[in-house]
């Protein structure tokens, strides 16, 4: 196979469990030295394909290539490839320089190259003076740090983390986030991380993929994702809430005039727009602004523009220390989520008042009308 | 507000300590339990050191050692001793050995309705009772036996094995009786080895016999002498399938108390190798309990 500069591929990659289909034909490839992300809800086959890789999972169809060998016929115990587990999975039996020294020792390797190598992996992690504790005693932040050491220490040829940090409390997980990319890329090791949460994946990812229902959803760097989802179902994971029936009404070379509501039409960007003029318009409920009408300037009627104020109806608000979350129906029953800091202004707000809603264009993607899930 | 009662006030149990009351009702029955038994041993222990009025089948109301004397002065009662406790280890060697992969096995099967079905099966033994189990193999292991037969038709044989009246039959019945007893308290502590931590160590390189060597057996060490203790008490104590197999000529301890009882009515001796027995046997769990405390501290659970 030519190499590419791929490190890892999956190609078209089936798995079938009885009549229950977890993967439905993934290709991806992960460049050498790249973290990419498999982000989706679970069950959506992003564990099943980082095993196809791990070998514990052996494909129905389809073929998984580790720097340039094919490795789906190999036996997980010759792969070399790291694995770490969301509940560590450390020995409870041994030390901590003992769990490190377990794969060197299986590779045969002499005493004292081995004693070196841990010692090496001990200091990146920064657990040099635990190498004699067990895994008992030590908290769950630095257990995760000696899964990683451990495997480090056999100098994979692809580090695989599965939902590493799921298990450890929110403050320390941002830390490990950090701490885990520095290091993934001071050492530049093929990463595949598994993860549900989006935030995380945007934090670690030099790309992502978005799995539902054992597809590749969408595949892109995270801004891509983030700014530009390409289905209701990437848009709706990655925290866009509202998601709008519109109609176009006009197309232009790289923007489309849509209309929303009773109103004005808004003007929003092409991106990759979908054909059809039904579509979805998407947008975070933290591009929404709303004002009380009698505060808003009363200019309803006119020409379609990249900033749309309409008429609502305030439903729903609640606290949430800095921020207020709220729910606007709009006059044609469409209902529309907005997020805002909580300020005195805000706090005049009361449930039932007529209020303007406005949307920026700029802020908002287009979408099929109807996609797989939400 | 006020449609809101208050809780009723009443006996509450906070699920951490069990009330007064509850507890000598618990407790009651079983004192009453424990004192009986309690009273059967010493009521034989006491039997122990008693004497035959020569010549009948009468016990004399004076103290002496004399059984315990004859015990070790004739060599034959140590032998069976020695005997009982040599086979009740080849028992617990072998049972164990064939136990574990057993309860590994149905520690690992992911269907709930295999496992039980699995345990289900590894029950029947428990409740057909020990003269079915013994006849049973008789038919298996007889000289026109389905085994012998099967052997000599392959001919693998000429004439028949002898598996039967000596200690072989005696070991594979008591093996096929202790097994089930042992893999159900293999079961729980293999099942307490997450999966995760096998995949781990395969991911690392390791073989599977090295994952059993190095992960698995270590973790469940302590599972594994509890497992021997019971089934070293089961082989001690046996009773009935030395009695049926050995045919007279192989004996273990329990069948020499049943002898001296019945045969030779000296209640004394009988009493004498019976406290002989129960201290080994407490010996033998003592001294296998702290090997489990051992193993777990050396692994730290």
């Amino acid at each position: 196979m030519p190499d590419r500069g791929f490190d890892v591929e999956f190609k078209c990659i089936r798995k079938r469990y009885g009549s229950i289909e977890a993967l439905r034909g993934v290709s991806i490839s992960i460049r050498r030295g790249e973290l990419l992300t498999l982000l989706g809800p679970s069950g959506c086959g992003k564990t099943t394909l980082l095993r196809t890789l791990a070998g514990f999972v052996r494909p129905t169809e389809g073929e998984v290539w580790l720097a340039g060998e094919r490795v789906d016929e190999v036996p997980p115990a010759r792969r070399n490839v790291g694995l770490v587990f969301q509940n560590y999975s450390l020995f409870p039996h041994m030390t901590v320089f003992d769990n490190c020294a377990f794969g060197l020792q299986m590779r045969h390797l002499d005493r004292s190259t081995i004693q070196k190598r841990v010692e090496e992996v001990l200091n990146l992690v920064h657990l040099a003076e635990f190498s004699g504790a067990y895994p008992s005693q030590l908290s769950g932040g630095m257990q995760q740090r000696v899964a990683l050491a451990r495997v480090i220490a056999i100098q994979p040829r692809a580090l695989l983390l599965d939902e590493p940090f799921g298990a450890i409390d929110r403050r320390l997980r941002d830390e490990m986030q950090v701490e885990v990319r520095k290091l993934q890329q001071k050492l530049g090791i093929t990463t595949l991380f598994v993860t549900h949460d989006q935030q995380e994946a945007l934090i670690m990812s030099d790309r992502i993929v978005v799995m539902n229902e054992g597809r590749v959803e969408q595949e892109g760097t995270p801004l891509d994702i983030y700014d530009s989802p390409r289905s209701r179902f990437v848009a709706g994971f990655l925290g866009m809430e509202n998601l709008l029936p519109v109609t176009v009404v006009r197309r232009t070379a790289d923007q489309a005039i849509v209309h929303v509501t009773e109103g004005p039409d808004l003007v929003v960007p092409l991106r990759a727009a979908p054909q059809g003029d039904h579509v979805t318009l998407a947008f975070r409920a933290e591009s929404v602004s709303l004002v009380r009408r009698e505060e808003s300037a009363g200019a309803e009627a006119g020409e379609a523009s990249n900033v749309l104020s309409v008429p609502g109806t305030l439903e729903f608000l609640m606290n949430l220390g800095a921020r207020v979350v709220y729910e606007v129906r709009l006059p044609d029953g469409k209902l529309v989520r907005g997020e805002a800091q909580r300020t005195d202004r805000t706090r005049a707000f009361g449930v039932g008042e007529p209020m303007t809603v406005t949307l920026k264009g700029d802020y908002c993607v287009l979408l099929p009308e109807s996609g797989a899930g939400t | 507000m006020s449609a809101l009662k208050k809780p009723r006030r009443g006996p509450v149990s906070d699920f951490k300590t069990i009330p007064t009351r509850s507890l000598v009702l618990i407790l009651l029955p079983t004192l009453v339990i424990i004192a009986f038994f309690l009273a059967s041993y010493g009521s034989f222990i006491i039997l122990s050191f008693r004497e035959m009025v020569p010549g009948t089948s009468q016990v004399t109301g004076n103290w002496s050692f004399g059984s315990y004397r004859r015990f070790f002065r004739d060599t034959v009662y140590p032998y069976f001793m020695f005997q009982t406790l040599l086979r009740a280890a080849q028992v617990t060697v072998i049972g164990l050995l064939l136990a574990y992969p057993l309860a590994y096995c149905v520690a690992r099967t992911a269907s709930k309705t295999l496992r039980q079905l699995m345990m289900g099966a590894m029950i029947i033994p428990l409740l057909v009772g020990g003269i079915t189990i013994v006849y049973a193999w008789m038919v298996l292991l007889g000289n026109v036996g389905l085994i012998n037969t099967a052997l000599k038709a392959l001919g693998i044989v000429k004439t028949s094995i002898h598996f039967l009246y000596n200690w072989t039959g005696v070991i594979i019945c008591l093996v096929y009786f202790v097994i089930p007893y042992a893999a159900f308290s293999l079961i729980g502590p293999i099942r307490n080895v997450p999966r995760t931590l096998e995949e781990a160590a395969v991911n690392m390189g390791a073989s599977r016999l090295t994952v059993f060597r190095r992960i698995v057996f270590p973790l469940t060490l302590p599972g594994v002498v509890e497992a021997a203790s019971l089934t070293y008490s089961l082989g001690l104590s046996a009773f009935l399938f030395p009695m049926m197999l050995g045919g007279g000529r192989v004996k273990m301890m329990s069948n020499i108390i049943y002898e001296t009882i019945y045969i030779t009515f000296d209640f004394p001796f009988a009493g004498t190798l019976a406290a002989i027995l129960l201290v080994v046997s407490i010996f033998v769990v003592t001294v296998m309990t702290r090997l489990q405390r051992l193993a777990r501290r050396v692994y730290n659970e």
